[in-house]
């Protein structure tokens, strides 16, 4: 008896460790190949681009090492600085359109309406459109000889317009494109946190003496807090790492007035074919990235209720 | 004085008239229950005191006030929903301050008020707490607290019990009615579960496609329904039906058309030559010779009593029997009505005749 049951308790660890070990076999074959991917596409480039950074180059050739001259290189370069200033101000007016444009049309999307699904399918159209073709489309739109905004302008205004050539415009256009292609996004994730809020609360608020500004301070932007986190976080990280939009829309241009840090990794790197350089700027960048997402995720991201 | 008074009030969706004319008084402390089918307008009838939905035509008046036209928070009632309704972002505290907050009441005021509230429910412990840190039960209350911080002169509970288990439910019963004895404020409650209406009212108003069928007290419901409707929608098991004709000679008799005969304690004038129901409670169909015989198809005991399915002439009765003794399926049990608790109801315009 007391044999058997000794053998029984040495034989049990052994087979429910085997159970263990299966489970987490098929759990580590189910994620395996994401884990994988996730390594070769993101992580190892981070890592190559680190080693790279710290090494002169020739075209796509390492030349020698150099420790930190690529950083202090840009660091002593005003051109960096100034395109640094220019990501702020792109990322940051773009921010501060499109935050408060996409959450007004998914009010008004959320509304009931007869219209809902078309205006639903109009108001995402412009997320359906690459971003070079919008690039290109806004291009010729606003084209100083033949856009024909700029005609338009000029038949009401009597102004010839160039907006493309004047440094502040130019900004100002790219904002505004770049807002009107990414908007959509937002809008959907909004309008999405916007349906999950029960129409129950709003009706308490009412009794409770709350008009419609009140519950949208109250009620409606508590409740989509945690969307708004997202919401910023990944339209900063776009507009921040942003280069089809402005390459194709200005190339930097006049006068490097629209040259971001994104598209200034892309010109180092493969129009000056300094890739040490591009790789540190690189990095450069992603710290900033890493830096603006914890920020939010503090300050946005306390937990409330 | 806060008595509500409704008078003549209609409600259409589009074109679909949802509230056909309702007048109800209910007076100051009073614990009135809409009870109803689902579809009845009941609830379309609180939202409309609420001044959550528009009145399309007739009065509505809160003490001495007309209300239709005055927003919500400026008609002094305060309105526990379904799903409770607590704001998810704020805590106990602040959800029972929002309304006293956006009125502009003091601070220390609001705090009194909350206290008062949070001593009456035994919410004290729960203040600082989030929604959905709070079980059913908890919320309910939570719920009741931010309504009786207001103050109003009107509550209007919309099913609030019907997200709860059924032991809370019956607890949580019994809560909001010792709070209504002792705050002895005008209630409007809005129930599809008879057993509740019949628990908590002191005045049961019983809707159906948009109309009262009738108003009263619990029992007088129960004892004297004004119509088949009401007579069935009321009491569980509900109320036995059977189809058929008085007898036109000697004893005052009931003969349904499967061939029963139910002797009748008297006739009323209009009952002969007409197709009658004949209604009688469960607990009126009692074990006894001069009635019917009945098979025994379903025995449910309770404990207290004996809940019996039986058939008789192909008709299927429900008795609810106190005897404590042992009835078997299939055994042959007479049965008999007690004449003085049946009721005649017109097969047409299904209206009482007793």
């Amino acid at each position: 008896m007391t044999a058997m049951s000794g053998q029984d308790s040495v034989a049990a660890p052994p087979s429910r460790l085997a159970a263990a070990l299966s489970a987490h076999g098929l759990a580590v074959l189910f994620i395996g190949p994401a884990i994988l991917l996730v390594v070769l596409v993101s992580i190892y480039p981070v890592f190559d681009a680190m080693s790279l950074s710290l090494y002169a180059t020739k075209y796509a050739e390492k030349a020698g090492f150099v420790g930190l001259k690529n950083y202090i290189d840009l660091a002593h370069n005003p051109v960096v600085w100034h395109a640094g200033v220019n990501s702020l101000v792109y990322t940051i007016g773009s921010l501060l359109l499109v935050l408060p444009f996409s959450l007004g049309v998914a009010l008004l999307l959320n509304r009931q309406s007869k219209m809902q699904g078309v205006l639903r399918t109009v108001a995402i159209l412009p997320w359906v459109v690459s971003q070079t073709v919008t690039a290109l489309l806004w291009a010729w739109l606003l084209n100083a000889d033949f856009g024909p905004v700029t005609y338009g302008i000029d038949a009401i205004g009597g102004v010839r317009t160039a907006i493309l050539a004047s440094p502040t415009w130019a900004m100002v256009a790219l904002v505004g494109i770049n807002v009107w292609s990414s908007y959509p996004q937002a809008t959907l994730l909004m309008l999405a946190a916007l349906q999950t809020i029960p129409r129950d609360l709003y009706e308490a608020a009412y009794i409770d003496g709350a008009g419609p500004i009140t519950s949208f301070l109250y009620v409606t932007i508590p409740l989509i807090r945690s969307t708004l986190l997202v919401v910023v976080i990944q339209l900063t990280l776009l507009y921040f790492n942003m280069v089809t939009l402005v390459y194709v829309f200005t190339g930097g241009g006049p006068l490097a007035s629209t040259e971001t840090l994104a598209l200034l990794v892309l010109k180092i790197s493969f129009e000056s074919w300094n890739l040490g350089q591009g790789a540190a700027l690189g990095l450069i960048v992603t710290v900033i990235n890493l830096v603006f997402s914890l920020f939010y995720i503090r300050t946005l991201g306390r937990p409330k209720g | 004085m806060s008595r509500l008074i409704i008078s003549n009030v209609h409600k259409n969706f589009g074109p679909v008239e949802v509230i056909r004319g309702v007048d109800i008084t209910i007076e100051d402390g009073e614990f009135a229950v809409l009870v109803g089918p689902s579809g009845c307008g009941k609830s379309t009838l609180l939202r409309m005191i609420a001044g959550l939905e528009s009145i399309s035509s007739g009065d509505i008046r809160i003490g001495e006030r007309r209300v239709n036209d005055l927003a919500p928070k400026d008609r002094d009632i305060a309105m526990v929903f379904q799903s409770y309704a607590l704001y998810p972002h704020m805590n106990v505290r602040a959800n029972m301050a929002f309304s006293l907050k956006l009125k502009g009441v003091a601070r220390r005021e609001i705090e009194q008020r909350i206290k008062r509230a949070a001593d009456v429910l035994g919410l004290e412990p729960l203040l600082a707490r989030y929604p959905r840190e709070l079980s059913g039960g908890q919320r309910q209350r939570v719920a009741m607290g931010r309504a009786i911080v207001r103050d109003p002169q009107v509550f209007l509970f919309d099913e609030p019990l019907s997200n709860l288990d059924a032991k809370l439910r019956v607890a949580m019963r019994a809560e909001i009615k010792m709070l209504h004895q002792r705050l002895r404020t005008t209630t409007v409650y809005v129930t599809h579960d008879q057993i509740e209406a019949m628990t908590m009212a002191d005045r049961i108003v019983v809707m159906r496609d948009g109309v009262v069928e009738q108003m009263g007290g619990p029992l007088e419901l129960y004892d004297r329904p004004a119509n088949l409707f009401v007579a069935s929608f009321i009491g569980s098991p509900s109320m036995n039906f059977v189809a058929g004709r008085v007898a036109t000679d000697g004893e005052p008799r009931f003969l349904s058309d499967s061939g029963l005969s139910i002797p009748l304690a008297r006739l009323p004038a209009a009952a002969p030559g007409r197709k009658l129901v004949c209604g009688f409670r469960p607990e009126d169909l009692r074990l006894g010779e001069g009635g019917f015989g009945a098979e025994v198809m379903v025995v449910e005991p309770t404990g207290p009593e004996m809940h019996v399915v039986v058939r008789a002439a192909g008709q299927e009765l429900t008795c609810v029997l106190r005897e404590r003794r042992n009835i078997v399926v299939g055994e042959n049990l007479p049965l008999r009505p007690v004449p003085e608790s049946i009721h005649l109801f017109d097969a047409e315009t299904g209206g009482n005749l007793l």
